[in-house]
């Protein structure tokens, strides 16, 4: 086990250059100034900044000086929230994110495993039926629109939660419903194929012989092996749920990471990006080796290799 | 329900739709753009669907903005598919390290968070896509930069999963006996790709090309919410949802802004996603 985790962080090292040295130089290389305002900056202020900020030279002699403070630990500041640097950003963003996209999980994976295991054991029955148009439906609805939706009736008809903000535990309930709903959705329709296939064979039918309950057969032996292919879909989704949603935390005004990755973009900001794309690139090898060990404990037969 | 009758259902909706969004602007009395002094009407006979702030009847535009919403889905998923099918297929015939090496692209592309990828794009080559069409004599494009860049952006991240399952289809076709026999009669590997393989990919191929569609327009619908997509005065599902979506408050709820587009979008997607399940039903290797 343990070789096989420092073999597979190893090899995530050159992709983790590759793709840090692509967002940079592509942000370098776009048209467009990071310190372009509305007010025209003389050429020497903006020569002054540059230097401060280790933008000036070559394109080469900037990228170099971006990863000699990158390999000492320090992600440098960003551009257009000055006097900031990317790691106090992130220290004070992604903590909100992650705490809404961890609930938004729990409620994909919950909700989707038990949606799809119910659809999967009354197959083609009213009830399998039911819950595959409300995952159809899930699928159908952007967050966008499930969100001022979700305000609409459980904030301004129904006051049962805050409209938007942060602070108390209330805060958090309709944004990680808006967005985890929609992958729970997906989930439930994965689970089901997945759920679908694996009682058809033959130990599921060996374990009804012995005369197991049928929620044994399904809960104890089948539900294990059904589980797979969704643990290989939560792996990618962590990471990009755990980076935090643009449009719903812009919506409920959560002060998350998610507008300050994509505004980083639109602002030419080329090391708050490259801060946030570090952490959302950790987080998918990091779900990923840990669906890996997942695999491994769900199946036995699975060797890591 | 079986496949056969929902392929038929879903179809003729989808047909269905793509005609009102042909001919329902050129019927309707109103126009898209121009506005009147009736802003804000509730649905009432004059008016399907209401009015907007400017007055404008929101049925015409949901018309208007199905057009761009259908086009870049067909547009967008065609370019996925053109690039995937491609990949997927050269990845699994020349194998060895030229598939690693692919596939270790794929990986790569896949590591980087995709909706981002496409805000990169049109972001970093809006100015230099208008220059270029100025200077080859494309000018009339250029208010349209945006969507063309737009179509591409979407057709380039949604091509990975699309390159990894030919890959997979032509990795098993390849050792079939026909391919074998193909082989050994001396036909060239371009001819066997055309000829002999992409008859036999072309139902799985069918059947992610319509669950490609509407992750497209769900995808262009984030842009445009975004500001990044189709720009005023043109309309799009995107846009007229985010529209309605930012005057729901406390004080004036005016649900028609955010129930015609939500009904129509949801509606073609409903459908599309049917029609791509029954089709996968019946067409799939892997589903049998």
């Amino acid at each position: 086990m343990i070789p096989f985790i420092l073999r597979r962080l190893l090899l995530a090292i050159p992709v983790f250059f590759i793709v840090v040295s692509a967002t940079f130089l592509l942000v370098r290389l776009a048209p467009g100034s990071p310190f372009a305002a509305e007010r025209k900056l003389s050429a020497a202020t903006e020569q002054r900044l540059k230097e401060k900020y280790r933008l000036d030279g070559t394109l080469g002699q900037q990228y170099r000086a971006y990863w000699g403070r990158l390999l000492r630990g320090d992600l440098g500041e960003s551009l257009k929230f000055r006097n900031r640097t990317v790691a106090e950003i992130l220290i004070q963003t992604l903590p909100k994110s992650l705490a809404i996209g961890a609930l938004a999980m729990l409620i994909a994976l919950g909700l989707g495993t038990v949606l799809g295991t119910a659809a999967a054991v009354h197959q083609n029955t009213p009830r399998d039926r039911a819950a595959m148009l409300a995952a159809l439906a899930g699928i159908c609805m952007p967050s966008f629109v499930l969100a001022p939706l979700a305000i609409l009736l459980f904030a301004i008809l129904l006051p049962l939660f805050p409209v938007a903000g942060w602070g108390t535990p209330s805060h958090l309930v309709l944004p990680s419903l808006c967005l985890g709903l929609p992958y729970a959705a997906y989930c439930a329709r994965l689970m089901r194929t997945s759920m679908l296939d694996v009682l058809n064979q033959d130990f599921v039918r060996t374990a009804r012989a012995k005369g197991l309950a049928e929620s044994a057969v399904v809960y104890r032996h089948a539900l294990r092996l059904a589980a797979l292919p969704l643990v290989s879909f939560a792996g990618p989704l962590a990471a990009h749920v755990l980076t935090g949603s643009l449009i719903v935390e812009e919506i409920f005004k959560v002060p998350g990471i998610g507008p300050f990755f994509v505004n980083s973009v639109f602002n030419r900001d080329p090391f708050l990006m490259g801060g946030c794309v570090i952490v959302y690139f950790t987080l998918l090898v990091l779900f990923n080796l840990l669906v890996d060990i997942l695999y491994t404990l769900l199946d036995r037969r699975i060797q890591l290799g | 329900m079986n496949a056969r009758a929902t392929i038929w259902i879903a179809g003729g909706a989808l047909a269905f739709m793509v005609a009102l969004a042909l001919f329902g602007p050129i019927l309707s009395p109103y126009s898209y753009s121009q506005g009147s002094e009736r802003q804000f009407e509730p649905p009432s006979p004059q008016h399907w669907l209401g009015t907007d702030i400017h007055g404008r009847d929101v049925l015409t535009r949901v018309l208007h903005g199905a057009r761009v919403s259908l086009l870049v889905g067909v547009v967008g998923a065609s370019v996925s598919l053109t690039i995937g099918v491609l990949y997927g297929m050269v990845s699994a015939w020349c194998g060895g390290w030229i598939d690693q090496l692919m596939m270790r692209i794929v990986e790569i592309i896949y590591a980087l968070p995709r909706i981002i990828l496409v805000i990169i794009l049109i972001a970093l080559f809006d100015e230099k896509a208008k220059t270029w069409m100025e200077g080859a004599g494309l000018a009339s494009w250029v208010p349209h930069s945006r969507l063309i860049l737009l179509f591409i952006g979407l057709g380039l991240v949604e091509w990975l999963t699309m390159a990894r399952i030919v890959r997979g289809q032509v990795l098993s076709l390849k050792e079939r006996a026909f391919i074998q026999a193909a082989r050994v009669l001396g036909q060239s590997p371009h001819r066997i790709l055309l000829r002999h393989l992409l008859p036999n990919l072309a139902p799985i191929i069918l059947v992610y090309l319509t669950l490609t569609i509407p992750s497209v327009i769900l995808e262009e619908s984030f842009l445009s919410f975004l500001g990044l997509g189709v720009q005023a005065p043109q309309s799009s599902w995107g846009t007229l949802l985010s529209d309605g979506a930012s005057l729901v408050n406390p004080i004036k709820i005016y649900w028609w802004m955010l129930a015609g587009p939500a009904a129509f979008m949801a509606a073609t997607l409903l459908a599309l996603n049917f029609l791509g399940d029954a089709l996968r039903d019946r067409f799939d290797p892997r589903m049998r």
